[in-house]
């Protein structure tokens, strides 16, 4: 009786979790690319060399400023322009730290000959539209006429780095890397809560049905209450005059249809034994975790609102 | 007997404390995704205000050389009253998009003038108001984005029947007026 209402539960719940957490909203019409560092160069636009010098340069100087300037160079814009293509490459990349959201993307597209300095959130005041404006006008784009892409990448990043120093210096907080990683929301807590719920359960059954006495649940009530005490006594104690009587109740159910289920012995011997694995919990569906190649860490999680400027060459 | 009565017991108890959190979380969620919807909105009017603020300076900076266009300063100089004196969501949209398409038509006015053009205050004031114009559009793009998530998220099951239950209704989007999409035509050298 009580192992079919067992059976029945679980699959019960676990459909509801999967209702109730749902497919997330897809929006990306753009075929965004992951980042491979703080140069992007997927024009193929720039030297080897030149590309890593800036990458080191720009990992330097996010070190010892926190800021996070990032070169990104596409082949093309997928039809939309470069201000929009700008800003949704720097929310999906979350470039800058979370908070400070002290990031700025130079983006180049190639066949459109765009660029754009897009700025941060944090920057906007060091980095202005007027002063980004400049320095693509007066020294990315007439390097760029000139077809010295390498040059013209260099000479604007030292100009960005320059136009934002004397701001305050930030060190690097490692505990704030988030990457690009989703940011829990609330139905994902929820789901995670279920998880929990459906652990616990199945785990207590296991333990509690395997001891043939009945008291060990109402003392598992008794001490989550007392842990509960810490925080609020009242909450405490009403968990307590609810967790004990209901533990005591549950022990008593599981151990007797433990007893009931080693009487009669199923076949199914292997279930008894070891302490089950949720078979739930394989993984395949669980909580999204985050998912990227390549070995770049990601950045620190900041944002902008289409600060900057725009140009072409 | 007793038993199958203690195990439906159990089981209606599990069931209430999994539905009163499942409740608890679609009410808090619908709260704060609510609670973002607005938050955007006061970043797209943050944006606006900045449009406001740029807009004197460069009526002042190019009023003496466009003598001739008095009519389109005439026309910003009524959305921005408009804007002031809005006093709902609605009518405040409406006079921002007014605004906008008038401002428009005096940015390709000014492109039209090489001696404005090549003047460096109005050069930065017009990379100003058009970095502006990018910013509004970018919140604009959130809100409407963070207005589809909410509004999914009341109108999908099941957390259609706590949206109702607890009365969260849809939100509206912004949408820009007709026409305001298509450049706007100048006309040079009349009036």
């Amino acid at each position: 009786m009580n192992r079919k209402t067992k059976t029945f539960i679980i699959p019960f719940i676990i459909a509801l979790a999967i209702v109730v957490s749902g497919p997330s909203l897809a929006l990306a019409k753009l075929d965004l690319p992951q980042p491979v560092g703080y140069v992007n160069d997927f024009a193929s636009l720039l030297s080897q060399q030149e590309k890593n010098i800036l990458e080191r340069k720009l990992q330097s100087y996010e070190k010892q400023s926190g800021n996070e300037i990032v070169v990104v160079t596409v082949r093309n814009l997928q039809g939309t322009t470069v201000e929009d293509f700008a800003v949704r490459l720097f929310e999906k990349w979350k470039i800058g730290k979370k908070g400070k959201d002290n990031g700025v993307l130079l983006l180049v597209a190639k066949e459109e000959r765009k660029i754009r300095i897009e700025v941060g959130y944090g920057l906007e005041p060091n980095l202005t539209d007027a002063q980004s404006y400049e320095i693509i006008s007066r020294i990315i784009s007439p390097a760029f006429k000139a077809g010295n892409f390498n040059q013209g990448i260099a000479n604007g990043i030292d100009a960005i780095i320059k136009t934002i120093s004397g701001e305050e210096v930030i060190p690097e907080q490692p505990a704030e890397r988030i990457g690009y990683k989703r940011g829990f929301d609330i139905s994902q807590l929820l789901y995670l809560g279920f998880f929990l719920i459906f652990f616990v359960f199945q785990w207590l059954v296991s333990v509690l049905g395997r001891t043939k006495s009945w008291w060990l649940g109402g003392l598992l009530g008794g001490i989550a209450g007392l842990v509960l005490m810490l925080f609020s006594v009242i909450v405490g104690i009403i968990a307590m005059a609810i967790l004990v009587p209901l533990g005591l109740l549950f022990d008593y159910v599981v151990s007797r249809a433990y007893q009931e289920y080693k009487k009669h012995r199923y076949n199914e011997g292997d279930e008894e034994g070891v302490l089950p694995i949720p078979w739930w919990a394989g993984g395949h569906w669980g909580p999204g975790g985050s998912s990227h190649g390549g070995g770049f860490g990601g950045f620190g999680g900041g944002r902008s609102g289409g600060g900057g400027a725009s140009g072409g060459w | 007997m007793k038993k199958g009565i203690i195990g439906a017991i159990i089981v209606l108890v599990i069931l209430l404390a999994v539905a009163g959190a499942t409740i608890v979380g679609f009410y808090n969620s619908f709260v704060s995704k609510s609670q973002a919807v607005d938050n955007q909105w006061a970043q797209v009017e943050a944006q606006y205000q900045r449009r406001f603020d740029l807009i004197p300076n460069l009526v002042a900076a190019t009023k003496g050389t466009l003598k001739q266009e008095q009519k389109i300063f005439g026309a910003i100089a009524e959305a921005r009253t408009r804007y002031a004196g809005a006093t709902t969501m609605q009518q405040r949209v409406r006079a921002a998009n007014q605004l906008e398409s008038a401002l428009a038509r005096l940015l390709v006015i000014v492109e039209n003038y090489p001696q404005l053009r090549s003047n460096e205050t109005i050069q930065q004031l017009m990379v100003q108001i058009e970095g502006t114009e990018n910013r509004i559009s970018v919140e604009r793009r959130r809100y409407n984005d963070m207005v589809r998530e909410y509004n999914t998220s009341i109108k999908r099951f099941p957390g259609l029947i706590f949206a109702n239950l607890h009365g969260f209704g849809e939100k509206p989007y912004f949408r820009s007026e007709a026409g305001a999409e298509k450049a706007p035509e100048v006309d040079l050298g009349n009036e």
